[in-house]
């Protein structure tokens, strides 16, 4: 027995020495992107892209791992977990606030330490279906304003779909009644079913349904058009302030990483979201093209928190 | 139309290969415990990045027809589900093969596959784009009704006692509850634990039930056997040729194939429940339903034939889902919906009026996927009832050491371990004492869809009942329910009736 | 133990969990978006757990005075630590702490020699045959496995002494 233990042990120094000869180079071995939320949907296929644009620049591979869970927060737990060595990486959007904003948990923004944004999803569209007759955006909310509570606004409760309806309500003076329909392929059917009225949804994920003129896109929920969706209006045409919930995406790391590896990461995440493939991605899904770095980028997630969710946090923990 | 299709996919002989392909490596991560068809799709997705759509597609839907398929095989040889969507499979088939007919199980479950998977492909291709409009017509008033309804059929009628089968399926509920409530966004029984606030996932829960147990009953009884008597205790497999049954057997079957695909079909149709469920409520139908429910649980072909049909059939209803109208029903299709945009294609409903060329050559490999993978596995049965004549003493950590990875890598979280193993004692000490586990598993899938269900009504309605009662579909399934409760009820005293009439005879004795 | 009296005790043992489950519902944090609320499903399903563990601990105890009545009670067995069950689960519990330090290809090695250890009878390892089997497939399997995942499908498993 006692033999065999040694046996064993001499093999897996052998193993070992193998994948010694590394750490003085960054980087030298496959990096992994936490993905925090399940395969399938479109951060995900974000992260991949971006996953496939990085593995050029800096020529090891990329892998996107996805730990669902915890409304993002089991992912961001686990790379806070990790080796502050710059091999794993995290993602994520306005959604990261959320918990934070209702209290569960203490994680934030700046419990990171932010490598860039490359790309900004300024797609969310206010929509209708075609058969509910509104005309536009203005005979939506003064019909909402007319009749309180007789137009349902169907989202995910406890997500960034409810905080957009109290921004709506509060800003355009419309009275909308939300209903927890469930996540987006959930918000698509229950629109399709003539069960709800009105959703915020990525203007991709329903592409095929706005061609045939079944839903209609009511206007942006963005603060700047979008070229590539003409026929989704700013909300300002109407003569309604704008409600932002475009959604950044953001690239961050463990906070203990040193600055140095931030450096490279940075620099490859500048290079990557210049890449013609990956803006080519972009262009398909109507996505737009950004490239903030660390500080600037951390800066700019924290106002837009401030500017377009922070302000309804009062209203949206007394919804709960 | 759907023989252009075919002659589409057959003009390009890469397709078919990776057609073949794909089924076989399906099969395989079907096969292994904690490897599913969807870890088996979230891995190929990349490599067909590069293919064209057509070719991409079609190999996606032939590993995902091969992944549910692929699970028949651990629950026989083992007694260990493959994947969530064959515990029902376990049942009969487990038992065939401890009686040294592991083959003629496989066969059956095999054969009951490929036509569950054509039964819904032939609808998948004639009836599709109706379904998907009637399927509109679900709101959360109808899903309960229906999830009630799965729920108390697959419990009430549990293997054994009805009290411990619902003591079983409460404590599944009761697990459900760890982790984020749906409808409002906080976290429940978690006790500070962060690692709790995601909930259980359902593989780690699952490998840990079925296999982990395993495992530790069989260390349990390690030192009551000599070495000798072990060696023995290895059943000899029949050799068998074909599919190991008649053809009488065959058409006597296919009677408990045909609703059985149905309820797949339907189960696989509404979004969120899958081939598990449908595996679970087929074999319960199945057995109510048999002239001879006697043998279920024994080694019944029936009880073979109607699970497998279902899971399969269920694959069929999630594409008509996810082509008509766009919407992944389940984990596995949201990852074949994935591959669909990589290439650029929506599905949804302008797949069908203008791109028909490729939704027949959809249909057509999805059709070829399921007919390769019969051949596959047929030629396979040889091979896979020689796997138990490998030790179970060097088979089972093996198996246990797939789990790891597959807890593992399902949610890449260590922590999916240590639930693996807490369920592997708790699967460990249920047995002991009798307390089946397919109802706790059924309660833990959905419960949570229940809750969401009944509280998003009660949302809308503004606490009102009455819109359920309105819809005639709700109403239907509550009825069915009501039925189901009250047949379990009345047949549960007949029994307790008879059991005291005979225990008076033996007193008298 | 007989059946009976192992109906009481896991009778007891639901009752007790559907008490616990109802107690803690009252920590949850209560909300008003729906009438229901995240209280009152866990309370119901607790409410029915404790009602049908209290028939089962009622039937049972029927069942098990009758069985004493007519002298139908096995005699009793001295409890017995089953020592290769409880190393079975020390093993497993060891494999979850120590898989991020130690690393998937060395722990897994270890478990499977030793789990394989502990599901052959006793002496089952005199023979030299099932000695060889046993340790070629627990060298081979976790190298294969750990490779194939890693260059197959991208997986890192966790690599722990050896990354």
């Amino acid at each position: 027995m006692k033999k065999l233990i040694s046996v064993l042990l001499v093999l897996c120094m052998f193993l070992g020495l193998a994948n010694v000869a590394l750490a003085d180079k960054f980087p030298s071995k496959p990096i992994q992107i936490i993905c925090p939320v399940k395969a399938g949907g479109d951060t995900d296929r974000n992260t991949r892209q971006l996953a496939l644009a990085l593995e050029k620049v800096l020529g090891v591979s990329v892998v996107t791992v996805n730990v669902n869970g915890g409304a993002t927060v089991m992912g961001m737990e686990q790379a806070l977990d990790a080796e502050p060595d710059g091999y794993t990486l995290i993602i994520n959007g306005t959604d990261m606030f959320v918990p934070n904003m209702m209290g569960t948990t203490d994680i934030n923004l700046s419990s990171f330490k932010t490598i860039g944004i490359p790309l900004i999803d300024n797609t969310t569209v206010l929509v209708a279906h075609k058969d509910s007759g509104y005309a536009d955006l203005k005979d939506l909310v003064e019909k909402s304003a007319a009749q309180p509570d007789s137009i349902e606004y169907g989202g995910k409760i406890g997500a960034t779909n409810q905080i957009c309806g109290i921004a709506m309500n509060k800003e355009w003076g419309s009275a909308f009644r939300f209903q927890d329909v469930g996540n987006n392929a959930a918000k698509i059917t229950a629109l399709l079913g003539r069960q709800t009225d009105v959703i915020n949804l990525s203007y991709s994920l329903a592409l095929d349904y706005f061609k045939t003129g079944e839903f209609q896109a009511l206007c942006l929920l963005g603060s700047e058009a979008n070229e590539l969706i003409p026929d989704a209006k700013l909300a300002s045409e109407f003569g309604y302030k704008n409600v932002d919930f475009s959604k950044f995406f953001w690239v961050g790391v463990n906070p203990d990483t040193p600055d140095e590896i931030v450096d490279i990461l940075a620099d490859a995440l500048a290079k990557a979201a210049q890449d013609p493939e990956f803006l080519a991605y972009l262009k398909e899904n109507f996505l737009t093209p950004a490239c903030m770095l660390k500080e600037e980028a951390q800066a700019y997630a924290q106002k837009f928190y401030e500017d377009t969710m922070e302000i309804y946090k009062d209203e949206f923990i007394a919804a709960q | 139309m759907l023989l252009q299709g075919f002659a589409n996919l057959f003009a390009n002989p890469v397709t078919v290969a990776l057609i073949a392909i794909g089924d076989l490596a399906g099969l395989i991560f079907g096969a292994i415990p904690g490897l599913s068809a969807f870890t088996a799709l979230a891995i190929m997705l990349p490599l067909t990045f590069s293919m064209e759509p057509v070719v991409g597609i079609s190999f996606l839907m032939s590993v995902y027809v091969g992944g549910v398929s692929g699970g028949f095989i651990s629950a026989i040889l083992l007694g260990i589900p493959g994947t969530p969507s064959s515990i029902a499979t376990c049942f009969d088939g487990h038992a065939l093969a401890t009686k040294g007919q592991s083959y003629r199980a496989m066969g059956v479950a095999v054969l009951f596959s490929f036509i569950g998977g054509i039964f819904s492909a032939i609808i998948l291709s004639t009836l599709a784009p109706l379904i998907g409009q009637v399927a509109l017509r679900f709101s959360p008033y109808e899903y309960t009704a229906v999830i009630l309804l799965a729920l108390t059929t697959v419990s009430a009628l549990a293997e054994g006692s009805m009290v411990k089968g619902l003591l079983a399926c409460l404590l599944g509920v009761s697990l459900s509850f760890v982790g984020i409530d749906q409808l409002s966004a906080y976290t429940r029984y978690t006790f500070g634990f962060r690692e709790l606030r995601g909930g259980f996932a359902l593989v780690p829960l699952l490998i840990g039930l079925f296999a982990v147990s395993q495992v530790l009953s069989n260390a349990a009884k390690r030192n009551s056997v000599t070495p000798e008597q072990a060696k023995l205790s290895v059943v000899k497999q029949a050799r068998m040729k074909g599919f190991g049954i008649t053809w009488k057997e065959f058409l006597h079957c296919l009677k408990t194939a045909g609703p059985a695909a149905a309820i797949g079909l339907v189960i696989g149709i509404l979004p969120g429940i899958g081939g598990n469920i449908a595996n679970l409520l087929a074999y319960t139908f199945a057995k109510k339903t048999s002239k001879h429910p006697e043998e279920f649980g024994k080694g019944s072909i029936e009880g073979i034939c109607a699970p497998e049909t279902a899971n399969n059939a269920s694959v069929g209803g999630a594409l008509i889902i996810l082509l008509t109208l766009g919407i992944p029903g389940d984990n596995a299709t949201s990852m074949i919906m994935a591959g669909f945009q990589i290439h650029g294609i929506a599905p949804g409903p302008l797949l069908f009026s203008s791109g028909n060329v490729l939704v027949y050559a959809i249909f057509a490999a999805f059709i070829l996927a399921n007919v390769i993978m019969l051949a596959e596995a047929y030629f396979g049965l040889p091979i896979f009832s020689k796997i138990l004549s490998i030790r179970t003493e060097v088979l089972l950590p093996v198996v246990i050491a797939f789990c790891f990875v597959g807890s593992y890598s399902s949610n890449n979280r260590i922590f999916d371990i240590a639930v693996m193993v807490a369920f592997g004692i708790l699967g460990f000490v249920m047995k002991r004492h009798k307390y089946p586990l397919a109802p706790m598993v059924v309660g833990f899938i959905l419960a949570p869809m229940l809750e969401e269900n009944l509280r998003r009504s009660l949302m809308r309605s503004q606490g009102s009942l009455m819109p359920m009662v309105q819809s005639p579909i709700a109403v239907a399934f509550l009825v069915l329910t009501a039925a189901v409760l009250v047949y379990t009820v009345v047949s549960e005293v007949k029994k307790s009736k008879q059991a005291a009439a005979a225990a008076a005879n033996e007193s008298d004795d | 133990m007989s059946e009976s009296r192992k109906d009481q005790l896991s009778g007891l043992v639901f009752l007790a969990f559907s008490i616990f489950v109802y107690a803690a519902s009252f920590s949850i944090k209560m909300t008003k978006a729906d009438s229901l609320g995240p209280q009152f499903f866990p309370q119901i399903v607790s409410i029915v757990m404790g009602i049908l563990s209290l028939v089962q601990i009622f039937s049972s105890t029927r069942k098990n005075l009758k069985e004493k009545r007519e002298g139908k009670q096995t005699e009793k067995k001295p409890f017995a630590v089953n020592l290769p069950l409880l190393l079975s689960i020390a093993l497993l519990l060891g494999y979850y702490y120590l898989l991020k330090p130690v690393g998937f290809i060395p722990l897994t090695i270890v478990y499977l020699f030793c789990q394989m250890y502990l599901l052959f009878p006793k002496g089952s390892f005199k023979e030299k045959k099932l000695l060889i089997i046993s340790l070629c497939t627990s060298v081979a399997v976790p190298i294969a496995v750990y490779y194939l995942f890693y260059y197959g499908f991208q997986i890192f498993l966790p690599a722990g002494i050896l990354g």
